[in-house]
């Protein structure tokens, strides 16, 4: 570690970082239609959603408040071998992971636990969906398709650097992919068990199972989430947190 | 990777990168990890027994058991799977049965509450406390689901969609075997259910 290192090291032990709270919007109750003919339309009930993804300095707060998260010491099965691994150090993000640049590289186990440690949660797919779809008018479908194919550049951009959706939640297409609670729930198709959905929709069958073929972002995300285990960490691979809103007291 | 994202065929999907990184040895000076790094007891997840006392899959250390997740008003797949067990404890003699613990835990625990499943258990006249049914919160039941690799979702009629795994756990937590579901041959499990049984008697 050179003197840079011990400098930033200094700065990141500030409390401002770990005292700082991620703006959340309110999304008014709504329905996600997934992308498959055969499934029911989700009811979603009014949630809120951080403005942005969970940044490397907000991490960094959440490891130093619980070391167990440290790379080195996360078990496999909660977290695999790349586990931050583009941090300079298990307490430091480097020059590699730029501070107000989306954390990824993290596992679902991870995602969760900070979430839970913030007192929030991770959104459900249907929630995440539904706050992806709000989009400006002027951002089209196929815009969004040439983000997609786009290879990221590292180091990640930072938060707010893509598009606003109309509900004021940034950057949820074209930063990073991110986590869900149940990310890979929508993976099966048929209700005796198989895994056929995916496969279904991707190899042959294709559009013809999908309630809008034109779609084909969202293709991409059934894709990518269906591929993943709670223990992979993947580099574009991020997440935000979301929460209910309090029950009222009597 | 599996097949169906390999079938994509417009996009590079770069961020798939390899890793390249390994970072689980422990630092000098630390107590050895309490379990390996593959046992399911590193899952933060926490149930009900059917006497509402709280459980963790570490309350079993020491000795194998089987692992299956099920809901109670499941149609189809649950009860098939269910049987399947029921078959595989059958093959096994008086003295390993004693010795392996079953553990079926609900999906669907906002449903199946300690008592609904108490009820369940005696109406599929299982032997308990060996088989024990657990229920938890949604949260966890998913904690534990992801452990296993299991995928469920539940519909908005509230029918849940699911993979029913069988899983041979050994004594430190770590999958031994795992059958894809009901209908699949259970000898593979049987034979080595009796192998951990007759190592952990001795």
């Amino acid at each position: 570690m050179n003197t840079k290192h011990f400098l930033i090291l200094g700065l990141l032990s500030f409390p401002i970082f770990a005292g700082e709270v991620t703006r959340q919007i309110e999304l008014p109750a709504g329905t996600f239609v997934p992308l498959m003919k055969n499934m029911d339309a989700i009811p979603v009930a009014a949630f809120q959603l951080d403005i942005h993804a969970v940044t490397n300095a907000e991490y960094l707060a959440f490891i130093n408040e619980n070391p167990k998260w440290q790379r080195g010491k996360v078990p496999r099965i909660l977290a695999d071998e790349g586990y931050l691994r583009h941090w300079a150090s298990p307490t430091l993000p480097g020059e590699q992971a730029p501070l107000d640049a989306p954390v990824t590289s993290v596992s679902w186990y991870a995602a969760r636990a900070y979430a839970k440690w913030k007192g929030q949660r991770l959104p459900s797919l249907a929630e995440w969906e539904v706050a992806a779809a709000m989009l400006p008018e002027k951002i089209t479908r196929q815009q969004i398709l040439t983000w997609y194919a786009k290879p990221l550049t590292h180091p990640l951009p930072d938060i707010f650097s893509t598009q606003e959706t109309t509900a004021g939640v940034w950057d949820m297409h074209g930063l990073i992919w991110e986590w869900v609670e149940d990310y890979d729930s929508l993976a099966l198709l048929s209700r005796a068990g198989s895994d056929e959905t995916l496969s279904a929709l991707f190899c042959g069958g294709a559009a013809a199972g999908a309630s809008d073929p034109s779609d084909y972002a969202a293709f991409l995300r059934y894709a990518f989430r269906g591929s993943l285990s709670a223990s992979h960490t993947v580099a574009g691979l991020g997440f935000r947190c979301a929460s209910s809103p309090k029950e009222p007291t009597p | 990777m599996k097949t169906y994202l390999l079938c994509l065929p417009l996009f590079s999907l770069t961020i798939l990168s390899a890793s390249d990184a390994c970072c689980s040895v422990a630092n000098a000076g630390e107590a050895a990890p309490l379990y390996s790094d593959n046992s399911l007891f590193h899952l933060q997840a926490t149930f009900l027994n059917p006497d509402g006392e709280k459980a963790q899959l570490a309350d079993f250390k020491g000795k194998p058991f089987i692992l299956a997740m099920f809901y109670a008003t499941c149609p189809t797949v649950c009860p098939r799977m269910i049987l399947d067990i029921s078959k595989i404890d059958a093959q096994l003699d008086e003295a390993e049965r004693s010795q392996l613990p079953i553990l079926l835990v609900s999906f669907d625990p906002e449903t199946d509450t300690p008592e609904k499943l108490k009820t369940f258990a005696e109406n599929w006249d299982m032997e308990t406390p060996r088989w024990q049914l657990w229920s938890g919160s949604p949260e966890h039941a998913r904690t534990l689901a992801a452990g296993l690799g299991i995928r469920y979702r539940k519909a908005p009629d509230g029918e849940i969609s699911h993979s029913a795994p069988i899983t041979l756990v050994n004594s430190q937590g770590e999958i031994e075997l795992q059958l894809a579901g009901p209908g699949v041959d259970s000898a593979p499990l049987i034979k080595q259910t009796k192998i951990l049984l007759s190592a952990s008697t001795k």
